[in-house]
């Protein structure tokens, strides 16, 4: 455990100051301006069509939308960019090396890394996340309706659903990380793959704003963490980390 | 003598290849052990077995007698080749990460920059540091847990001259203070200077193993000390003599390379049948590098 909160402390404070972790975090904030202005003009158009017994669902889908959006900008993206610039440069550079040469297991790292990325990620995407959906209801909802709207299953989408998911493509990219010669390549992968499953979702028929899409998410997350584990039981050793590096 | 690092019959395959073939060398406590290869002969996948970063494929590693596990493993203090440093980090970030990591509560962060030379530069990253002083970083940081062992994997690789005098003085200091040290080179000239005793690896196999006083002794020809400088002409027929074959003539002192059944009756009798006065004559001492030069003309 001490090991792990060790390299947890040192990831988020080296993520933090890498250069990429820092262009990633203003590219991903500038991105989230239009998709606000966007979901504002949607939801401003959606209430002056009608009461809120005939546009209230539609609505209700559109809130949900730009809270998921939001969210998994974030929580998902940010993390996985978070991390893997470091990642990638200290793997080239030996740095992993002179870690995993204490006596420390290649879990611990493996956590350590995950929780280092996701961390600022999920406190980012929740703050952010929370603030847009607030900033919608101040400038959208409460003019056209008196009050504001935060329907449970959208929060619980976006302080529960997307951050498990978040935490399980985190987890995923960091495992594949560790072990394969550029980690950049292999991150693109899980975030392509997040992508697909974040753009099938909502084709299932699920709606924005139901119970059933923040828990379908949690559990992609779960899944996603639990696969890591298990591939992580599997194939994570000191061994399989030190032969995969690619020195600069 | 104690041993402190003992590698029994390691293989090591890599990719298809077998790296170590079979490795067996022991360095005792206090030893500077100077572990000698050229480029790919093995020296780093030994360095990463012992430190537990690769598995052997057979074969034990034995740290002060003991089973090298993680426990065994935390009396090793390491220097890799490429440093290991995290260039986000300053030089104190960077010790208190390995600090915590050993476990150690109090460590001496500023006493060891000091000893490195580096306590004005504490507050800053390492990605700003030249070679030499990411060198002397990484000593700093595997002294953190005060270990028993120092393994340094050619940790003088890429420095300038001033960088490597003063990464050797640091060695020297540290062995003398008691520590056991087993430092990885190609440098024969360094591994001579500083180390007491060496092993020889190439193409995955320990090919020579021992004191370096020993080793050095088993030096063909001899060198004679003559009581006059000879002159050219005195030169001219020695080199004209197969048999004797001078090697070197500095001053007074003539270095023979003599064939097979001319020993040092023989040598003597010759120089005096020329009228050269001799004040002495001994064996003469290889260099590492002519007992390197040699194993390797034998391999091939």
């Amino acid at each position: 455990m001490r090991d792990f909160i060790t390299i947890a402390a040192h990831s988020l404070r080296a993520n933090l100051r890498h250069r990429q972790g820092l262009i990633s975090i203003a590219v991903l904030f500038l991105g989230i301006i239009p998709v606000f202005f966007g979901m504002k003009g949607t939801l401003t158009e959606i209430l002056t069509k009608g009461t809120w017994d005939v546009v209230g669902p539609w609505a209700l889908n559109a809130i949900g939308l730009a809270g998921y959006l939001v969210s998994l900008l974030c929580v998902a993206f940010l993390g996985v960019l978070l991390g893997i610039g470091t990642l990638t440069q200290e793997k080239a550079k030996g740095a992993l090396e002179a870690l995993l040469a204490t006596p420390i297991r290649p879990g611990a790292v493996w956590w350590g890394k995950t929780a280092g990325s996701f961390l600022p990620a999920f406190v980012a995407g929740i703050g952010v996340s929370f603030g847009v959906l607030w900033a919608l209801n101040a400038t959208a909802v409460v003019p056209a309706l008196g009050r504001p709207v935060l329907p449970g299953p959208v929060a619980a989408t976006v302080g529960v659903g997307v951050p498990l998911l978040g935490l399980g493509i985190a987890a995923l990219v960091n495992l594949i990380g560790l072990l394969v010669a550029n980690p950049s390549i292999a991150s693109l992968a899980v975030v392509m793959i997040a992508l697909a499953v974040s753009n099938v979702l909502p084709r299932l028929g699920l709606e924005f704003a139901d119970w059933s899409f923040a828990w379908a998410n949690a559990g992609t997350g779960l899944v996603l963490l639990a696969t890591s584990v298990l591939l992580a039981r599997k194939v994570l050793t000191k061994e399989r980390i030190v032969l995969s590096a690619k020195r600069l | 003598m104690e041993t402190a690092i003992a590698l029994r019959g390691v293989h090591k395959g890599l990719g298809g290849r077998e790296v170590l073939r079979g490795i067996t060398l022991e360095v005792r406590r206090g030893d500077v052990f100077g572990y000698l290869g050229p480029n790919g002969a093995g020296k780093t996948t030994t360095i990463r077995v012992l430190l537990g970063l690769l598995e052997p494929d057979s074969g034990e590693v034995l740290i002060f007698g003991e089973r090298a596990g993680p426990g065994a493993r935390a009396r090793i203090g390491f220097v890799l080749e490429s440093d290991g440093l995290f260039d986000g980090l300053t030089a104190v970030e960077n010790l208190e990460l390995f600090a915590r990591l050993y476990g150690v509560k109090r460590p001496r962060i500023g006493e060891l920059l000091e000893l490195v030379g580096l306590s004005r530069e504490g507050r800053e990253r390492a990605g700003r540091f030249s070679r030499g002083m990411r060198q002397r970083l990484a000593l700093a940081r595997a002294l953190l847990h005060d270990p028993e062992i120092l393994v340094l994997d050619e940790p003088t690789a890429g420095l300038d001259p001033s960088g490597q005098m003063e990464l050797r003085e640091l060695v020297r200091e540290l062995a003398a203070a008691g520590r056991t040290v087993f430092f990885s080179s190609h440098n024969l000239d360094e591994v001579e200077r500083l180390c007491n005793r060496i092993a020889l690896i190439h193409r995955g196999k320990i090919r020579l193993q021992g004191e370096v006083a020993e080793l050095r002794a088993g030096g063909r020809g001899y060198v004679v000390e003559l009581s006059a400088e000879p002159t050219a002409a005195d030169l001219e027929e020695l080199g004209g003599d197969g048999h004797l074959g001078l090697v070197e003539a500095r001053g007074r002192r003539l270095t023979f390379d003599p064939a097979d059944g001319i020993g040092i009756p023989e040598l003597a009798r010759a120089l005096q049948d020329r009228g050269l006065g001799i004040e002495a004559i001994y064996r003469r001492r290889a260099s590492l590098e002519e007992l390197y030069r040699r194993i390797l003309a034998e391999e091939a």
